[in-house]
């Protein structure tokens, strides 16, 4: 799947390359998987929805769900890459509604849910005006959720619910603003661990004693939001955990997208 | 027949699991899906073998619960990595599970545990995991039935001669301890 110029750039690999080589090298990388591996994932989502017979709906089900976390760790990588030499970020503007958020969460949550446990109980809750119209980047805003859920996903308990609240916060005080909260119950993230959580290849004890990861999910879900200018917070008790994706509703926001 | 999956990638082991199931529509397969979950059903292993054991390399620890136990030192100090050949040597350990057949089936390549494999026994195989099932399944059926790839055929009959000759040891009548026998010149092989 790789293209010529990934290949050329074996002898370059084999040489030991300079950080210009590397750059190129991974850019081609990033570049040539992200055709397979759309062309899968939309291939498998369609299938995915029409597939009806027991044997092929499960292998369709599986497909789809690893194409989406195939496309979702690339993401990141991408993300990572982009930022690393100052590419710069794909910021689209796109108008989000209550219903469309609501979709987003919902597509989001599914695609992670075929990856770790299907039967996992997910309660979705909307707390906003029906009236709501904002403007984001939401495939910045997918991302971003699809890192946080599926963390609650990895390190949550087997079978216990995780409740997603999607809320707007429109008072004078604080800045009208969009909440996203994820609220799980599982390994829990100790005090002194919360302000390092965001941090790039941070893991919490218990998460590093338990399962292998990277590090990077909450890492690049805090700088999408940043890049946005809206942020995550992270609240910790006990073994229940909420990562809350704030996103600002206001006029500032536009302006940043503007610029 | 029972074949038992050690798998901690719930999509793949719904995969494998599925390829299982209709190439082997008379087995029953099993899945374990941690290291603690292994180690937890270890007395049950042993009281009742799998036929055959499907073992990936790279393992969590534990699927997160509130009372799993913190891993213990030497699964700290060997990481994730290296946790199926933990799982691995501990059904080598005990009689009842030293002769079940063991595919390790990992994204590693066999090159990265190269040396853990010094020691390891002719039924066990590593398998490096392939989009392919036919492989696996081909690689299964070679260790349950002996057909297959020569080399692994070969294995199988190795390995399953080795099971008759301890089951019995005055084997052809001539009390004749095939397996001493086998030892010494294999020694005198090594070590010239």
């Amino acid at each position: 799947m790789l293209s010529k110029q990934g290949w050329v750039s074996k002898a370059m690999v084999e040489s030991r390359g300079s950080e210009q080589q590397w750059f190129d090298l991974a850019g081609h990388l990033v570049h040539d998987l992200h055709s397979p591996i759309l062309a899968a994932l939309s291939a498998t989502r369609q299938l995915y929805r029409v597939v009806t017979g027991r044997r092929e709906k499960l292998q369709v089900q599986t497909a789809y769900a690893a194409c989406s976390q195939a496309s979702s760790i690339l993401a990141n990588v991408e993300f990572l890459y982009r930022e690393k030499y100052s590419v710069g970020q794909p910021i689209r503007r796109d108008r989000l509604s209550a219903s469309v958020l609501r979709t987003l969460v919902a597509e989001v949550r599914e695609a992670v849910g075929l990856v770790y446990e299907p039967d996992r109980e997910v309660q979705i809750d909307v707390h906003c005006s029906d009236s709501l119209s904002m403007i984001a980047d939401s495939r910045a805003l997918s991302h971003a959720f699809r890192n946080v859920i599926d963390n609650a996903f990895r390190y949550g308990f087997a079978k216990s619910p995780i409740r997603v609240v999607i809320e707007s916060k429109e008072g004078p005080e604080p800045e009208p603003e969009l909440v996203i909260s994820v609220c799980s119950y599982g390994l829990p993230i100790r005090e002194d661990e919360i302000d390092k959580c965001s941090n790039l290849g941070f893991r919490g004890r218990d998460a590093r004693l338990n399962l292998p990861g990277s590090g990077f999910g909450l890492y690049v879900a805090s700088r999408l939001l940043r890049y946005q200018g809206g942020s995550i917070i992270i609240r910790s008790l006990g073994a229940m955990t909420t990562v809350a994706l704030h996103l600002p509703l206001g006029s500032e926001i536009n302006a940043d997208l503007d610029s | 027949m029972q074949i038992l999956i050690v798998e901690d990638d719930y999509l793949q082991a719904s995969n494998m699991a599925e390829a299982l199931r209709s190439n082997f529509p008379e087995s029953k397969v099993r899945r374990l899906g941690s290291e603690y979950a292994f180690v937890s059903a270890l007395e049950s292993i042993r009281s009742e073998p799998p036929e055959i054991v499907l073992m990936d390399i790279m393992l969590r620890w534990a699927e997160p619960t509130p009372d799993t136990p913190p891993p213990p030192e030497e699964v700290t100090r060997g990481g994730f990595a290296r946790a199926g050949i933990r799982c691995l040597k501990l059904l080598l350990q005990s009689s009842e599970t030293k002769h079940v057949p063991v595919i390790l089936y990992s994204v590693l390549e066999r090159g990265d545990v190269a040396n853990e494999f010094d020691s390891l026994p002719g039924h066990v195989l590593f398998l490096r995991k392939d989009a392919d099932d036919d492989v696996l399944v081909r690689h299964l059926r070679s260790l349950l039935v002996g057909i297959g790839e020569v080399p692994d055929a070969m294995s199988t009959w190795r390995w399953r001669l080795w099971n008759s000759i301890e089951a019995k040891p005055g084997w052809l009548g001539f009390g004749i301890d095939l397996k001493k026998l086998f030892h010494r010149s294999k020694g005198t092989e090594d070590d010239s």
